[in-house]
């Protein structure tokens, strides 16, 4: 990536398992705070003993009452952390509402939305007796239109559905409509719910899997991000450059994944590469692992392969504070990322890198700078 | 950066009207109504009885890598469409990769057929008996990662899920990787399939016509439900000309919006702005477009509001508009991808697909819908419109490939 292709997140924010905005979560994930909390066994509950669930997210306290009722989870999740963002850039969409976007990353939207509006379908007297006013909030498109309803985000409004790869996907995705000038400033949130729904889900397809110590999360991560130059030109406060992010999709096959790991590996040389830097640069890694043994352990051999050798001085795994947040976990690495460069303000080279792979195939790696 | 052009080299059309560009092509200059009595399992039981169901689909004709089995049908849908693009075009899988080919696919519900199926099966023996490989077909990442497979492609697949405009944000998402220098081609659409909770749900919000979809028409009463896929296989013009590829058309520009007012209804102003932007990134003026492919559902506030920003925007010169909509219903992710095909093809053969059921012309919306019938015209820019709930909007600017010196 050239000189004049870097991002900057300008301001971010949370709300997530460990705490609320960037200044308590980022405390919490320095103080290794973890947010694993029991379950109540119960027949229609899936089969976890534990989750990183949000203790008492109650939306009306950052919101207000008015308008909030028919907010979904996630959509509230959304809307909130968005908020925080927007106020730690300082930007002003009264001001600069048309030149100011939103892109969410999502996995399928609000699963638990969807789930009791598909029931009415097939429980109700007839298929049709659904709630007209809650249908938006079965759109995976509904957190993204609400974020830009309540502050106000006219540029571009966009949702990506990409799993556990929707941080960086988002990440490529924002650096794209930014550089082709459709926004100056962009609000880039990822968020996933927990819910019922989803922990069957993640029951039946990994977490029931032996050796798999994951423990489900949920939470939303705002970015505001803008192109380097103008953030620089305009004397923003700038937490990190985001100097590079290559993805691929691998063959998830194959003993221990190693097609996987291999192209892992390879987007991490790629990544390295475009940012102008070598293993020998990077000073902390954020890995994805969240307790899957099959992707941890391919990360593991990809990074082993990629940084021939170097050591970075850090190694951060927030998944094991916050839980496997599938969307909103790429971006999670990237705000621990955050936290640590800001721990250490006289570190003179604060590279790091956010990795991240799908039971797909899929992998990929942001390279940031701490600035 | 040199700023590189982009242009649309292969089309691929999986839909009611036709399988296939030729069918397809053939279906729009005709005036075909794909529009049928619904047949499908999750489609019984609402008052209305009609949709736009593609019944002749057989994925294994289409599919080579992967097992129908694995796939939900949007799925199955976005990679026959890609591979009809694919042999469209000229080029193979090879040659894909060769050109670090992108994903990049557009849906509304995604895999929303298989969502209905695991929850019927929830809701008769509980959750515990659900089954891994029926869940894995669920996520919505699955159809760009399905289409990327199918031609082991190992760059980027993206599945962007922005609802009714889906498919032009995603072919607008491979046009900029193309010209940032990301990809030297990228495949780009939009697919989805019948789903119960959209026939549910636009019936009850009293968006479903009782009869025929009649975009513009003064007896307009709302949408009939579709589904189906959309691909184009996008290049660069260095690489197209190198390989000295058909060229259908190029594409110029898009323009992004967000309303940021109201969950599902249309904003004038802000859908203005999107046909403005559109135009000043494609680099024209508003006369210089001759023809619009509407999103033209058949509702009364949309097509209103639609034509509203029409003429707000092109003032006393407003171009021929009609909605394709009328012929194929409304596919929902995939309706903006088959209508980019439907722009192409226009483009190349100079003709302006009709809006079919037009029985007596809108005089609030004012527009010349190209009525029943197509028209030959030998246009030159084109403008695709649409538009989703959530506000988010996206129009693409499309050109006549210009005469090689």
């Amino acid at each position: 990536m050239a000189a004049d292709s870097a991002l900057a997140v300008v301001g971010w924010s949370t709300v997530s398992p460990i705490g609320t905005g960037r200044e308590e979560f980022s405390r919490a994930v320095l103080d290794g705070r973890c947010a694993r909390r029991a379950r109540e066994a119960h027949a229609e509950r899936a089969p976890l003993a534990a989750a990183c669930t949000i203790p008492d997210f109650d939306v009306t306290r950052h919101l207000g009452a008015r308008g909030t009722r028919t907010l979904d989870r996630t959509s509230a999740l959304a809307v909130v952390s968005t908020g925080l963002a927007l106020r730690d850039a300082g930007f002003d969409a009264a001001h600069d509402g048309e030149r100011l976007g939103v892109v969410v990353g999502t996995s399928n939207g609000s699963l638990r939305a969807t789930f009791d509006y598909t029931s009415d379908t097939l429980t109700g007297g007839k298929p049709y007796m659904v709630s007209p006013e809650l249908f938006h909030t079965t759109v995976m498109n509904c957190a993204a239109g609400q974020c830009a309803i309540w502050h106000k985000l006219r540029a571009l409004n966009t949702t990506l559905s990409g799993g556990r790869m929707a941080g960086l996907l988002g990440l490529r995705y924002a650096r794209r409509v930014l550089l082709s000038g459709y926004a100056e400033g962009l609000l880039f949130t990822s968020v996933d719910e927990f819910s019922e729904p989803f922990a069957w889900g993640a029951h039946h397809t990994f977490l029931s899997q032996p050796e798999c110590d994951a423990l489900l999360g949920e939470g939303s991560v705002t970015l505001a991000l803008m192109r380097r130059e103008p953030a620089l030109a305009q004397h923003r406060r700038v937490h990190a450059e985001l100097l590079a992010c290559e993805v691929g999709l691998f063959d998830a096959g194959g003993a221990g994944r190693e097609a996987q790991a291999r192209g892992l590996a390879q987007c991490v040389r790629r990544a390295l590469e475009a940012a102008g830097l070598g293993p020998r640069d990077v000073w902390a890694l954020s890995r994805r692992e969240s307790g899957v043994p099959e992707l941890d352990r391919l990360e593991t051999r990809a990074l082993c392969l990629a940084l021939e050798g170097a050591r970075p001085a850090w190694g951060l795994a927030v998944a094991r504070q916050v839980g496997e947040c599938f969307s909103a976990a790429g971006a999670f690495q990237a705000a621990a990322l955050m936290a640590l460069f800001e721990a250490h303000p006289d570190e003179p080279r604060r590279i790091g890198l956010v990795t991240s792979v799908a039971h797909g195939g899929a992998a990929g790696c942001a390279v940031l700078r701490g600035v | 950066m040199q700023v590189r052009r982009v242009v649309i080299t292969g089309l691929g059309a999986v839909s009611n009207i036709g399988l296939g560009v030729g069918a397809f092509a053939e279906a729009l200059r005709e005036g075909r109504s794909g529009v049928s009595r619904l047949r499908g399992p999750n489609t019984q039981g609402f008052p209305f009885e009609h949709g736009g169901e593609v019944h002749a689909f057989e994925p294994g004709r289409w599919l080579r890598r992967q097992s129908p089995a694995q796939l939900g049908r949007t799925s199955q849908l976005a990679v026959a469409a890609a591979r009809m693009a694919l042999e469209d075009s000229g080029l193979d899988a090879q040659g894909l990769r060769a050109r670090r080919c992108g994903v990049s696919v557009g849906t509304t519900d995604g895999e929303s057929f298989a969502g209905d199926q695991l929850l019927a099966g929830w809701l008769t023996h509980g959750p515990r008996a659900l089954a891994p490989a029926e869940l894995r077909k669920l996520p919505a990442d699955r159809l760009s990662a399905a289409v990327a497979r199918e031609f082991e492609l190992e760059g980027e697949a993206l599945t962007l899920s922005t609802a009714c405009a889906a498919g032009n944000y995603a072919i607008g998402n491979a046009f900029d990787a193309i010209r940032l220098g990301e990809a030297d081609a990228m495949l780009g659409g939009g697919a989805e399939s019948m789903a119960r909770k959209s026939l549910a749900a636009f019936y009850r919000l009293g968006a479903v016509a009782p009869g025929a979809c009649q975009p513009f028409d003064r007896g307009r009463r709302g949408i009939v439900i579709g589904e189906g896929a959309g691909m184009v296989l996008l290049e660069s013009l260095d690489s197209a000309r190198a390989r000295g590829a058909r060229v259908y058309a190029e594409l110029l520009g898009y323009g992004l919006s967000c309303d940021a007012e109201h969950p599902v209804a249309p904003d004038a102003d802000s859908i203005a702005a999107c046909m403005r932007r559109a135009h000043a990134n494609a680099g024209i003026r508003a006369d210089e477009v001759d023809y619009i492919c509407a999103h033209g559902t058949g509702t009364q506030v949309n097509d209103a509001v639609e034509a509203r920003a029409i003429h707000a925007v092109f003032g006393p010169r407003v171009p021929p508009t009609s909605s394709i909509k009328s012929m194929m219903g409304h596919t929902m992710g995939a309706a903006s991808a088959l209508a980019t095909v439907a722009c192409a093809l226009a483009l190349h053969e100079g003709f302006m697909p009709p809006t079919i059921n037009s029985r007596d012309p809108d005089p609030e919306c004012a527009l010349d819908s190209v009525p029943n019938v197509a028209r030959p015209a030998a246009l030159r820019v084109v403008q695709n419109n649409a538009f989703a709930f959530g506000g988010n909007n996206a129009i693409l600017v499309l050109r006549r490939p210009e005469a090689r010196a």
